[in-house]
């Protein structure tokens, strides 16, 4: 966990913008020109003037040092920050500073030299109420500005700065040596006496241009340092914090030089828009003030809040949910005074898609962390059993002797394990096994029957894995039950010869991958496409229920003909280019024309991942609609889950072994949660009798019940993840202990029983020999100390 | 006001009552007047509440 944690440090959240940094007085742009395309001039103006002192002087002379920085100086032009900065200066009308009440200091600081970066470092502390004195050597403020400015533009300026401040003013005083002014009780001194000034030994010394002489503090700065006018300033400004460092803690700390930005600019934004140009007598108007605010595209590092749903749906930076994932953790694990759980949901919001880390320029993994804190809180736990319940016990299901199948192909039975010598010896001839892992026959059987056949019909020594690739319980964080998922594979896959796996859903090869690295793998569309499938002739006859094929395609055909599809690559396909390049070239030979979406596979999970639709239904609901509306073409799927979440959403979608093999239209129904598990089981009895000539032996226990289930229930079902076997199961009890209430006006009962963390209600009646079911319901808290009623202890049995 | 659903426990054929129940979740338990039967004290829990105020509890217990 603390690994994670610790890659936050890095986070360029708060990094300034480009500009922000270029410039010497680091004005806050973002907020400049949010106020500024307002047109509120006057808090423009104050936003301004806190950087910059002398708002006026600095917009009369700074020479842009942001243009170069800015992102849109390599595209069109760069913000016109500095006539914004004048339009600014001359359109606002409160330009008075702020008198706050702030208490005197008796704190003396000397200042050698009147000039911008001496008045720059006397603005900031005299704001501070420290006691300053100023020595300038001519009759007059201002120094080198006389030469540069109308007088009446920058002495205005600083008057009216120094308008509620108090300071000494010693002009046609020259200081020669510190000595002159030792005894006048300085603890510092900045020397601003410009250009080839005297510098007093404060010049190069090891921490900056600064010294202790005998207990006072000297600082130098300004042009003396050979610096421009306006970075001058932008010193003096600086060596007021740093004296008053100085003054606090006793250290010298000379301010920082320039550093290169952090900040990562966003390409998408920079859309090419021509530089306004000011038509108001070399200053902007209020509308011109408006659209070159608004070239200006806010630059802050924040790929996290575009690209991670549970950022954007959440709208937390990822620092934010950090902290809340710390509270959360730390809860309950030891002493901490921290009482909430703020990300418990959060957590399992995540899809695990991993697009956090490769958007980040850091490459902070929230996923990742989010992940960890999974376990972190099952291990204390405090995991809500019902986030995950149903998905574990569909993995048991899907691992269990109902539908689980390791087989080698027949005839195969006695053959060496792969890797042996004498397997080496036959060469590249590898043997494979086909895993399609635990959906993809849940949705439709056929989509695992059909692709088998064609490989049995290629290779007839590829053997089956019908198994989970384990991933729920990874997704649960429960460790334990993740390791026997995992072990069981292996077992498996040793049993099978440790073949190729030939897998169809890139969520078992990303699982596999990680957690069972000697399997080798690969995609069933790389072999299909490898072992020939388009060189089979018959195939063309198959698709024509899909997509009449008309062999040779040309893009503008396919276009009006309907044909074109977006490929919604898989989160988990993520970068695995083979895979997608063979997904696309299936395509194309399968007569559609594959489009890219605007970012390829630049986008999060369809919202499977992660099983996040118990932790927060809404949040689900967002990432599909999310998905779906990446591009206004049918999308061609090839990870199932893809396909059944988009279904489900009614965006028209394909899987690629639709139109490879004609399974299924745009049209098709997809099967309830009951249903897929029955697939499932029919799978493996198909299978076994068809390939290996042998009976299933073993069925789930029919519900001695008969059940009338109408539509609207079982699409209700559906959504509550309530199985018909959940049904009988409350039905046996309320039947048996007639623990039931009866409702004489509808003539239903309703009773309820505890499935491990949910509590399943049914309200049902009699239909002749059957029970129609009425309505299901669930709720996750639990009845407590029912069985103890008025003294009585009663026998519930839940 | 909408008419009281009249409900009958099964077991003991007595028209059910509101009392008090005891529910828990993720270690905290609190108290709701639900019907329940007077004499075996079997609870009913209708889906109104078990989809308003329960779901609502729920979900504000998972975040604390």
């Amino acid at each position: 966990m603390e690994k994670y944690f610790r890659q936050y440090d890095a986070c360029r959240q708060n990094e300034k913008p480009f500009c922000s940094v270029a410039c010497p007085f680091h004005v806050d742009v973002l907020d400049f020109q949010t106020k500024i395309a307002n047109k509120n001039y006057n808090a423009a103006y104050k936003t301004f003037r806190n950087a910059a002192g002398f708002p006026d002087i600095v917009a009369a002379l700074c020479p842009e040092y942001c243009a170069s920085a800015c992102p849109r100086s390599g595209l069109d032009q760069s913000v016109q920050l500095s006539l914004l900065e004048k339009t600014c200066v001359a359109k606002a009308l409160k330009k008075d500073p702020t008198d706050y009440n702030v208490p005197i200091k008796n704190r003396k600081i000397a200042i050698i030299g009147a000039g911008i970066s001496g008045l720059g470092c006397a603005i900031r502390l005299t704001q501070k109420k420290y006691d300053v004195s100023i020595y300038e050597k001519t009759d007059r403020l201002g120094g080198t500005l006389w030469d540069m400015l109308p007088p009446d533009l920058f002495l205005e300026d600083i008057k009216r700065q120094f308008k509620f401040e108090q300071y000494n003013l010693y002009l046609n005083t020259e200081i020669n040596s510190i000595d002159q002014i030792r005894d006048q009780g300085y603890e510092a001194v900045y020397v601003a006496t410009g250009k080839e000034g005297p510098d007093f030994g404060a010049l190069n010394h090891e921490n900056g241009h600064c010294f202790m002489d005998g207990g006072i503090a000297v600082f130098a700065g300004g042009s003396l340092t050979g610096k421009d006018k306006v970075r001058a300033l932008a010193d003096g400004l600086d060596m007021a914090r740093s004296i008053e460092i100085f003054l606090k803690t006793g250290k010298l700390e000379y301010p920082e030089s320039e550093r290169p930005c952090r900040s990562a600019a966003d390409p998408d934004k920079l859309q090419r828009t021509d530089a306004v140009i000011p038509t108001d007598n070399g200053l902007f108007t209020d509308d011109e003030v408006v659209a070159e605010a608004n070239r200006c595209v806010r630059c802050q590092c924040d790929a996290c809040m575009k690209y991670c749903d549970v950022c954007a749906y959440h709208n937390k930076w990822p620092m934010r949910i950090r902290d809340d994932v710390m509270a959360t953790v730390a809860f309950s694990t030891s002493e901490s005074m921290i009482k909430k759980t703020p990300a418990k949901r959060l957590m399992n919001t995540c899809t695990q898609c991993g697009l956090c880390d490769e958007v980040c320029p850091e490459g902070i993994e929230i996923g990742a962390m989010l992940l960890e804190a999974r376990r972190s809180l099952h291990r204390q736990g405090t995991m809500p059993g019902a986030y995950h319940q149903f998905w574990v016990r569909d993995m048991e299901f899907t691992n269990s002797e109902f539908a689980a199948l390791a087989r080698r192909a027949p005839g195969q039975e006695s053959k060496p394990e792969q890797g042996t010598e004498l397997e080496q010896e036959a060469g590249d001839d590898r043997t494979h096994a086909f895993f399609p892992g635990c959906q993809l026959g849940a949705a439709d059987l056929r989509y695992v029957t059909e692709p088998y056949r064609w490989l049995l019909s290629k290779r007839p020594d590829t053997g089956l894995l019908l198994r989970c690739c384990g991933v729920p319980a990874e997704w649960a964080g429960d460790e334990k039950l993740h390791e026997s998922a995992i072990n069981g594979i292996r077992e498996d896959w040793e049993r099978l010869g440790r073949p190729v796996l030939i897998y169809a859903c890139p969520a078992c090869r990303r699982h596999l991958g990680e957690y069972l690295p000697e399997i080798e793998t690969v995609s069933l569309y790389e072999i299909l496409d490898q072992w020939g499938f388009y060189a089979d002739s018959k195939r063309l006859t198959d698709q024509e229920e899909i997509i009449d094929d008309n062999k040779v395609i040309t893009d503008e055909k396919t276009k009006k003909d309907g044909k074109v599809f977006s490929v919604f690559d898989p989160c988990t396909a993520r970068g695995v280019e083979s895979l997608k390049q063979a997904v696309r070239t299936l395509a194309k030979q399968a007569g559609i024309l594959p489009e890219e979406l605007p970012k390829g596979d630049k986008h999060g999970c369809c919202g499977y991942g992660g099983h996040v639709s118990e932790a927060n239904a809404d949040y689900a609901a967002w990432v599909v609609k999310r998905r779906a509306g990446l591009s206004e073409n049918p999308y061609l799927a090839y990870c199932i889950n893809c396909r059944d979440i988009f279904k489900g959403e009614g965006k028209p979608v394909l899987h690629i072994l639709d139109l490879l093999f004609g399974i299924n239209g745009m049209g098709a129904e997809l099967p309830d949660l009951t249903g897929r598990r029955r697939n499932r089981t029919e799978l493996k009895r198909i299978l076994l009798e068809e390939i290996w000539g042998e009976p299933m032996e073993k069925y789930p226990q029919p519900c001695e019940f008969k059940l009338i289930i109408g539509p609207e229930v079982r699409e209700k079902m559906n959504r509550l993840k309530i199985l018909e076997e959940d049904i009988c199961e409350v039905l046996k009890l309320t039947e048996s202990s007639k623990r039931r209430a009866y409702d004489p006006q509808k003539g239903t009962w309703t009773g309820y029983r505890e499935l491990g963390e949910i509590t399943c209600w049914v309200e049902y009646r009699p239909a002749g020999e059957a029970f129609e079911i009425v309505n299901a319901y669930t709720h996750r808290m639990k009845i407590k100390l029912e069985e103890v009623w008025n003294g009585r202890k009663t026998e519930i049995n839940l | 006001m909408e008419e009281k659903q009249k409900l009958i426990c099964d077991r003991c054929k007595v028209e059910m009552a509101e009392f008090e129940a005891e529910f828990s979740y993720l270690n905290r338990s609190f108290r709701h007047k639900v019907p329940r039967c007077p004499q075996c004290g079997q609870v009913y829990i209708s889906e109104k509440l078990a989809a308003g105020r329960i779901s609502d509890v729920e979900k504000q217990l998972e975040e604390k």
